[in-house]
């Protein structure tokens, strides 16, 4: 028997779901993908009948509805896609990496780089317009993985190079980062107008094409990454040991997770803001799907990503007509009790091993 | 936020702004009945502080009262188009004690005015500490109180109720001729005052200065405008995708949109230029500084309102 074959053997949840299965389930998340995108399209606070919507998908209908559905909502519509896809997946990467399943894609410092860059974009330059500050937001997300790797490199060659490391890392940056963006906020008012809106996570008014037409590609990017590095990921999952075994560099392959982490979540923040229990959520539901085989995971991660953050897109559209609830609002509201809930099954399966 | 503990801390300063305060208090005084209950202002007035910058300094600058500190406009609010006020304000020069909407108390002990006019909203907790500085006049007190009513009480409180009559007497002059000059086109013409958010869409709000003017004119109001009249708090607000629904009966609209970012977003919006007042280029914009104020401020709005049916 091979080693890789000895190792599935030993881990039967890794080959638990045939290939028609998880085809199965890839082409009904797929659908309700689909679905969302649709109910996006439709659903707002200016009615439209669904043949008005008909039309406008043709080509033709009323002045009116094409505004509304090709240049209001479309593009909200590509920002929570692209947004879901990216946080959904960082989060699945960044749990396999540091093989604790409440772990979420802020851990590496990638949105608090990003939130540092965003604030002082505003106080110092007075950029106020996301197409204005979309380059801070990925400069720093860049900025604050580098920071959390080295300051986790150093800590690795001191005490070990288990993803303990990079965990404390990320903690500590991540909270250096935020007295840093605090003190900011305290200093300059107008900041924090706009700095509110970020954080919390907002689609309204949908972003700028320009925004979309980086954001997107640099997703997709870190998507691809993901999904060429999930081999590597399920030998990381068995252990260091096991994988250096398997013949992975168990460095080089988390460098690599760390690049697609900041590719997707840079990507996903400059659409959408910092949205909250996505990356931290989604992972989970998925892997009730497909089992923990991450070229299955990561794929079905980004698709139901996806319908997460539009559906709740959708709902904040109509709770609080004709304002609307930020998309971050209604997902901190689902995703809290779900987080609570993953929190509970996670303690009882440790109980129960 | 920090209100409680600058109360606290300028107590201590309160003692040598007292000193002086209670010296001119001990001389003659005027007695008004005011929001606060029965004020006692000097009879002689070397300074007035203003907290708010819109209907108390308006009213402070049009009955000529010696305007000597207020706020610091927010640079971040990103005012684009000038303020009604920026001359009779150049001319007073008030020094400027703190930052819009962040009234610093030390400050204000600090330049021991004999008169605080201040607005309702700025009140607050601070209220007390205030009163400890010096008189203090509140305008805008109620939503039902107009700039007409506060210019009456501060011109009672001051002396100077000669002047406010003859400034709500321009006013009212000056109503009557655009009433006269633009009748046909008052009468055909549905008029809406909206204010644009970025991302946030459109509001229209009776109670705001800009509004009076209009309906003072006797402009006939569009769909939207009658219906915040109608609403408990006279305001209506309207989502991005709602805007050609909301306005689409308007022939003529004021749009205000302080920033240069703001105005960007409405010219560039899909649904605002569908606008039927938008394409018959009948629009004319304004910004928040017309929601508020006091004869100067009215004045200015009425030359918009002439714009608007100027064309």
């Amino acid at each position: 028997m091979s080693l890789s074959g000895l190792v599935l053997t030993r881990a039967p949840a890794l080959r638990s779901r045939t290939v028609s299965a998880q085809a199965g389930w890839l082409a009904m998340t797929a659908s309700a993908l689909l679905l969302a995108v649709l109910l996006s399209l439709a659903v707002g606070s200016r009615g439209l009948i669904p043949g008005e919507l008909f039309d406008v998908v043709r080509g033709s209908g009323t002045a009116e509805a094409r505004a509304i559905v090709l240049e209001l909502r479309l593009s909200r519509t590509i920002a929570a896609v692209i947004a879901g896809a990216g946080l959904a997946v960082a989060g699945a990467v960044i749990q396999g990496h540091t093989r604790n399943p409440l772990a979420d894609p802020g851990l590496l410092g990638v949105t608090s780089g990003a939130a540092v860059a965003v604030v002082l974009a505003i106080f110092l330059l007075g950029i106020t317009d996301p197409a204005g500050y979309l380059w801070f937001c990925l400069l720093g997300a860049l900025l604050g993985t580098v920071l959390v790797t080295a300051v986790g490199l150093a800590g690795a060659k001191r005490r070990d190079a288990s993803p303990a490391s990079l965990v404390l890392a990320g903690a500590a940056v991540n909270a250096l980062l935020g007295a840093v963006t605090g003190v900011m906020l305290l200093l300059d008012s107008a900041s924090l107008d706009v700095y509110r809106f970020w954080t919390v996570g907002s689609l309204a008014g949908g972003p700028d094409a320009q925004v979309l037409a980086v954001a997107g590609p640099l997703v997709l990017a870190g998507l691809v990454i993901a999904i060429a590095h999930a081999p590597a990921l399920d030998s990381l999952a068995l252990g260091d040991d096991a994988a250096k075994a398997l013949g992975r560099n168990p460095l080089r392959t988390r460098l690599t997770g760390l690049a697609a982490v900041t590719l997707l979540v840079g990507g996903a923040v400059a659409c959408a803001g910092s949205l909250g229990f996505v990356g931290l959520v989604a992972p989970h539901v998925v892997r009730r799907l497909t089992g923990p085989v991450h070229r299955w995971l990561l794929p079905q991660c980004a698709l139901v990503g996806a319908v997460f953050v539009l559906l709740a897109d959708v709902v904040g559209r109509l709770v609080v007509h004709p304002d609307e609830l930020p998309v971050g609002v209604v997902l901190g509201i689902f995703g809290g009790p779900a987080f609570v809930l993953i929190v509970l099954r996670f303690r009882r399966s440790r109980r129960g091993r | 936020m920090f209100r409680p503990i600058i109360g606290a801390a300028v107590t201590v300063l309160l003692v040598s702004g007292c000193s002086s305060a209670s010296t001119q208090q001990e001389g003659a005084t005027r007695a008004v009945d005011t929001f606060l209950g029965e004020v006692k202002v000097p009879e002689k007035i070397d300074s007035v502080v203003i907290l708010d910058g819109r209907r108390d300094q308006d009213i402070v600058l049009s009955l000529g009262l010696p305007l000597t500190g207020g706020p610091q406009q927010d640079p971040a609010a990103g005012y684009e188009l000038p303020s009604p006020m920026a001359e009779a304000r150049q001319a007073a020069a008030p020094e400027e004690l703190f930052l819009e909407n962040e009234v610093n108390l030390e400050a204000l002990a600090a330049a021991a005015p004999d008169l605080i006019v201040c607005h309702e909203d700025d009140l607050g907790e601070i209220r007390e500490q205030l009163q400890a500085i010096a008189p203090v006049l509140v305008v805008a007190a109620s939503p039902e109180q107009t700039w007409q009513d506060d210019l009456l009480m501060v011109g009672a409180a001051t002396g100077t109720s000669a002047k406010a009559e003859q400034l709500i007497a321009d006013y009212d002059a000056r109503v009557a001729e655009v009433k006269e000059n633009y009748a046909d086109e008052i009468a055909a013409t549905k008029v809406s005052p909206i204010s644009w958010s970025v991302g946030e869409g459109t509001g229209v709000r009776g109670a705001r200065l800009h509004s009076r003017v209009l309906l003072d004119v006797g402009a006939q109001p569009a769909d939207g405008f009658a219906k915040a009249l109608e609403t408990p708090d006279d305001s209506v607000r309207f989502s991005p995708e709602q805007t050609l629904e909301a306005h689409q009966d308007a022939d003529a609209l004021l749009v205000s949109a302080t920033s240069a970012e703001e105005w960007r977003s409405a010219t560039e919006d899909p649904l605002f230029g569908q606008l039927p007042a938008v394409r018959a280029e009948r629009v004319v914009r304004t910004d928040r500084l017309t929601f508020e104020g006091g004869p100067i401020t009215a004045m200015h709005t009425l030359g918009l309102v002439e714009q608007l049916y100027g064309g």
